[in-house]
């Protein structure tokens, strides 16, 4: 109890939050916008009917009272029409009219707001526990357990985009600051005079965790609930930000103060030295670290401050003597003399994620409440005395006074100003600018409130000594947390309204072909795309600065989030039997590296190994390599694995389920179709149904080495088919067999492709999953048809990614064959002759005297299905869509 | 190198020096004449001298000359692993990824898969008895094999040149797809009512029903016949010339006894009696020593019939005579 409660901020808090999250309601589920079904009019406001719902006189909005932070009960509104796909039972949705009364208060002002991460029922299963999460109350059961129906949030996720947290503030969440103090008094701050390798180390504690390294803690607490700073060790950015470090460490180690200016502004938040830190200025302006180029004060900006910058989106403090705009020779690195801009960045919603953004009606009504300012104001001060917008990112944070008089720049994104753009037509058109208060939606923070019994899940603070039961927990930013939505739940959740589908699964007619977006042109940038898919919509903002930003969005998605975009623009069909959250695969010890790969375009998966060296027995965790088959393995380590057990039972069905074609080198000599459950290979003579007897395939121009390995083979291996279509094969030679199949490339993880697996003489393996087969092949598919339509002019749930690909990219997606994604549906067997990397003389499989591809015919029926159905339910691609992609078919 | 070294090097060790090989073709290398080749094709020792011990039965008719049938690997034009991208009939390994994601430390290129030491190698299933073929052709055309194999189920089959399409009792050799080779399309044009080939009793009986010359190599008749085991015989469709028994089971359960019998003849018996159940026919052309073809992958137009019988047979001898130890002690 007393865990949760410090978990989601309740109260006695004293200490403001050092750092802050996602504007509520950004990435939550968020009310979606759109009344009673029955309308039809969804995206047309209706402000009679609003306000009648006001008065009480109709019901066409949700009513939801959330305590604000006077104690009061004020109605908000919230717009709810899109029943949850697993909405719960005991909840009648009508027609997304919720009315709910939290019997609660947020304690204090310095409370920050809270969400939920998602509004709509959600089913969790979590430690075993299975909790069904509905949004709200429902109005006819408020008599009843008001406990009845209340949502629950998801294990508390970070803001990817828009958390600002050191290493430190990381582990003062997961230890507690008392045990964090306690720790870093042991090490003494270093002064100018430390060695440098100490101050880099002092320095680098205090650094800003990127998106990516979010990406991993988030994915990691949705497994295992806790957090851990070790996961973020081996980060890529972070390993950027150290050689930074390292690189302006050694510059300033020849001016001491500056140095000692440098670590006094990182312990302190800039609040102890306000000068300019400066380094020489390079010819270019900017500075090369670790094979990368950026602007110093981005760099370093982006080290200690902020955990995306641009420069564009920057602008110097006015006490700033050596900013880097004054291109005097020395530039001025202090991360705190640079602000962002809102209006060129908008926090939230920089890289204007269509993902995040309110629904139209939500923007519409917002102005029209009964208190405009009233949830507004608890996040946003009005713009008068509204600290600068950098304050988005260290808001409690006391500041210098030489703070940036930036205020008038950003003024104009406020809520009152939403109702001036009421012609907005489609999400994808909408300017990120207008949204960014909207999206403090405090509907969410409803679970939040006292009485709520506490969410069933484990906080973050459980390891932390801190956090077990005193009220006055200074992190009170914990619940933050609940603002922050899983990155998986928010654009499953909205994500259906958002691009405009009437339905979440779109039946083949989906609205796509009716709003096609502005193909991309080759010639054309990002910036102007972005310009032709909001039409007329920059005059709306008056005082919209020229969007002239970088693009900044994310450039790749997780698996599971393609998934979801698959299923909304293709169906269910190919997703049967499968869960919404795969659950990424997230190293949770060092026993793993983690690699990342992009097998299909903008979307990256995580493939862990095996550290060298370590080795994992008996039990396997889930997430480690081999995970399809991890009961099976006894041994594991990076460069052998023990398996035992036959696996599922062998299939006896008596039918035709695979091909083998025997080559040697490159000549296919034979092949025969494997019609029992057990099939074996073997170098024997006898000719049956249930084996290949290489022994029977004659070759008048044989290789003496074929000769040798054909003797050796003797009772060659087996093949076993068991019924869930899997394949597994047993050595029975004395020697090693060399096996490389697709399904074992996945398993093994890691990067390297056609990875070898030797087994040894009476070993088994399994060498075909349909199950994780069919998931690589239908993504692939998908995804190449998904890029077709990008390419086509098409709206897709991808195009805010596919946007910005190169043209390169997407063509490689669009016209990749089902021919590269055979690997997936075959397995390959040389005998006794290794090949690959390790055996340079016989580089593929192909310089092997003898060796056998099976074919396992249900892949390529599922791999048919798919193309099939894209085929049948999409438009074909003419000949100008061919020679688009560089695929001459043309008659000449 | 070490790799190599474990995946193979215990092979000669173990099973003794075996110089002779696996069917006809196999029979066709000499080791002594190649020693680069043996020792390009896989980097670890072989042994420096095969010995070929002389036929026991026929001591005039060394089993080295026989092998002169059999082509040497450099005399062809072995299909060489092509690099241009365009021609590369396997995709399969040229779907790089896409990304050129590096690992973040070197990846092992091989993973290996380690027993327990606790497997059984559990029996094969008894399946219901199958209707099996009692011979299987293969059609060549010079080194390559075309068309689908055909598997005799019937007692007399026909092979002959009709255009029609093969049934169960015809293989029709101008219905397989032929080689660009217009001297190969001319002679098998000719082949007309070719030769039927008639299996009972264990006996079986070739007749030449075309009026071409037809050359049959048998090794087992060759062998009972006391002739070189490569002795190409000619037969026509003109007197006694017109049939003749080319296989007894009989006698073979003869050899396979030796094959099975003390240790110093097993060897060769057991290389001799792994191709009596290959027999090699050419239409038109004949070769060996007399003709101007000496090897029978210089044929334009050739056979390749494998009786299942016998190679069951000697399936049986195979496998005894390659037991497992290692496995065998576990199992």
């Amino acid at each position: 109890m007393g865990d949760h409660h410090n978990l989601t901020g309740l109260p006695g808090t004293s200490i403001p939050p050092q750092f802050n999250y996602s504007q509520p309601g950004t990435s939550t589920g968020g009310p979606l916008y759109g009344g009673k079904p029955s309308h039809g009019l969804e995206d047309i406001p209706d402000v009679e009917e609003y306000e009648r719902n006001l008065l009480g006189a109709g019901a066409g909005f949700n009513l939801l009272n959330v305590g604000n932070m006077a104690n009061e009960f004020k109605p908000i509104i919230t717009l709810d029409t899109k029943p949850p796909r697993d909405a719960n039972k005991s909840l009648a949705f009508n027609g997304g009219l919720k009315l709910i009364t939290p019997k609660t208060e947020v304690p204090d002002e310095h409370t920050p707001m809270m969400s939920p991460v998602n509004t709509t029922t959600k089913i969790l299963q979590r430690s075993g526990i299975k909790m069904e999460i509905p949004p709200y109350l429902d109005p006819d059961s408020q008599d009843d357990d008001p406990e009845d129906g209340v949502n629950y949030p998801d294990p508390d996720l970070f803001d990817t985009k828009n958390t600002n947290m050191t290493e430190y503030d990381l582990d003062v969440l997961k230890l507690g600051k008392p045990a964090v103090d306690e720790a870093r008094k042991k090490i003494e701050v270093p002064d100018a005079s430390a060695p440098p390798n100490k101050i880099v180390e002092y320095l680098m504690y205090y650094r800003t965790l990127k998106e990516s390294e979010l990406i991993q803690l988030n994915a990691y607490r949705t497994k295992r609930n806790r957090l851990s700073l070790n996961l973020v060790k081996n980060n890529i950015d972070r390993e950027f930000d150290q050689k930074a470090c390292e690189s302006l460490v050694k510059k300033l180690k020849d001016k001491k103060n500056d140095l000692q200016n440098l670590i006094d502004v990182v312990l302190s938040k800039g609040t102890k030295y306000t000068g300019c830190i400066t380094i020489p200025r390079t010819l270019d302006g900017r500075l090369q670290v670790h094979g990368r180029k950026g602007f110093p004060h981005v760099v370093y900006g982006k080290l200690w401050r902020f955990n995306e910058m641009t420069k564009n989106e920057t602008r110097h403090v006015d006490h700033c003597k050596h900013a880097f705009e004054m291109k005097s020779d020395m530039v001025c690195v202090n991360p705190y003399h640079y602000e962002i801009v809102i209006g060129t960045m908008i926090v939230g919603q920089r890289d204007h994620d269509n993902r995040d953004m309110p629904p139209p009606h939500q923007r519409y009504h917002t102005p029209g409440r009964q208190d405009p300012v009233d949830d507004m104001s608890r996040f946003i001060p009005p713009a008068s005395i509204r600290p600068p917008p950098m304050n988005m990112h260290t808001r409690p944070q006391p500041m210098p006074q030489q703070l940036p008089s930036v205020g008038a720049t950003f003024a104009h994104p406020l809520p009152h100003q939403a109702p001036h753009n009421p012609g907005v037509s489609h999400p994808y058109s909408i300017a990120p600018q207008t949204h960014y208060p909207l999206n403090m939606n405090p509907i969410p923070q409803m679970p939040q409130m006292p009485q709520m019994p506490p969410p069933l899940h484990q906080g973050y603070g459980m390891n932390g000594p801190s956090c077990s039961s005193e009220n006055n927990n200074p992190f009170h930013q914990n619940h933050h947390y609940n603002d922050i939505s899983h990155p998986n739940h928010y654009s499953y959740d909205c994500g259906p309204n958002l691009y405009g589908f009437p339905t979440p699964y779109p039946d083949f007619h989906h609205p796509f072909n009716q709003q096609p977006h502005q193909p991309p042109q080759l010639s054309q940038n990002h910036t102007s795309q972005q310009g032709s898919h909001q039409p007329g919509h920059q005059g709306q903002v008056p005082n919209d600065p020229p969007i002239s930003r970088p693009v900044l969005q994310p450039s790749t998605v997780t698996l599971d989030v393609f998934r979801r975009y698959c299923r909304q623009t293709f169906g269910n069909r190919f997703f049967e039997g499968e869960s919404e959250q795969s659950g990424a695969i997230i190293r949770s010890s060092n026993k793993f590296i983690e690699e990342f790969d992009s097998p299909i375009c903008g979307v990256t998966v995580v493939r862990p190994r095996m550290t060298d060296g370590e080795v994992l027995e008996n039990i396997m965790p889930e997430d480690a390599p081999y995970h399809d088959i991890c009961k099976f393995i006894l041994r594991l380590t990076s460069e052998s694995v023990t398996f035992s057990g036959e696996g599922p039972e062998v299939s006896d069905l008596n039918e035709k389920w695979g091909t083998i074609v025997y080559y040697e080198k490159n000549l296919q000599i034979g092949e025969k179709k494997c019609s029992r459950g057990n099939f074996h290979v073997d170098g024997g003579f006898i000719c049956s149904e249930n084996r290949y007897s290489l022994g029977l395939e004659p070759n008048p121009i044989r290789e003496p080495v074929a000769f040798k390995v054909r003797k050796a083979i003797v009772d060659g291996i087996r093949f076993s088919y068991k019924k869930d279509g899997s394949v597994w094969l047993q050595n029975r030679m004395k020697y090693p067999v060399f096996v490389t199949s697709g399904y074992l490339d996945e398993q093994s993880g890691g990067l390297k492709k056609d990875k070898v697996h030797k087994v040894y003489g009476c070993a088994s393996i399994k060498t075909f999953g349909f199950n994780v087969s069919k998931q690589i092949i239908r993504d692939a598919l998908l995804s190449k048809q998904m890029a077709t339509m990008y390419l086509q002019g098409k709206l897709t749930p991808m195009n805010y990614i596919y946007e910005k690909k190169t043209q390169e990219e997407l063509r490689r997606e669009a016209t990749r064959t089902t021919d590269s994604l055979a690997k997936y549906c075959c397995v390959r067997v040389s005998f006794c002759k290794g090949f690959g990397e390790a055996y340079p003389e016989r580089p593929s499989i192909h310089d092997c005297p003898v060796w056998i591809e099976l074919k396992i015919n249900i892949a390529y029926d599922f791999m048919d299905s798919i193309c099939q159905y894209i085929t049948n339910c999409f438009e074909p691609l003419g000949m100008e869509d061919f020679a688009k992609l560089g695929i001459n078919v043309s008659d000449d | 190198m070490s790799n190599e070294q474990e995946d193979f090097g215990s092979l000669f060790n173990n099973q003794g020096e075996l110089g002779i090989m696996d069917d006809f073709a196999e029979f066709g290398f000499q080791t002594t004449t190649t020693p680069t080749n043996w020792a390009a094709a896989g980097n670890y020792m072989y042994p420096d001298q095969v010995h070929l011990p002389a036929s026991i039965n026929n001591p005039n008719m060394p089993i080295n000359d026989w092998l002169e049938d059999a082509p040497m690997p450099d005399c062809y034009n072995v299909p060489s692993t092509s690099t241009d991208e365009n021609n590369d009939p396997f995709p399969f390994s040229n779907i790089s990824s896409q990304s050129s994601l590096k690992p973040k430390t070197p990846e092992k290129a091989v993973v290996e898969v380690r027993p327990t030491g606790n497997e059984m190698l559990d029996p094969e299933p008894k399946y219901p008895k199958e209707e099996k073929p009692w011979c299987t052709i293969f059609y060549y055309e010079l080194t390559v094999r075309l068309g689908k194999a055909f598997e005799a189920k019937v007692p007399t089959i026909t092979i002959d040149g009709a255009t029609g399409a093969s049934d169960e009792c015809r293989m029709s050799l101008t219905s397989q797809p032929s080689s660009r080779n217009s001297k190969s399309s001319q002679i098998r044009n000719t082949v007309g009512a070719g030769i039927q080939l008639a299996y009972e009793n264990g006996e079986l009986w070739l007749t030449v029903l075309t009026d071409q010359i037809v050359f049959v190599q048998c090794p087992f008749l060759n062998q009972t016949l006391n002739k070189p085991l490569k002795y190409v015989f000619r037969l026509q469709n003109k007197g006694d010339q017109k049939r003749m028994k080319i296989f007894d089971k009989e006698q073979f359960e003869q050899e396979k006894t030796l094959a099975l019998g003390p240790l110093t003849e097993k060897e060769v018996a057991d290389e001799r009696m792994r191709i009596f159940s290959n027999i090699r026919v050419s239409f038109c052309k004949g070769f060996g020593e007399t003709y101007s073809r000496l090897k029978v992958v210089n044929l334009p137009c050739w056979i390749e019939i494998i009786l299942h019988e016998p190679a069951d047979e000697y399936d049986t001898v195979f496998r005894i005579n390659n037991e497992r130890p290692e496995i065998g002690s576990r199992s």
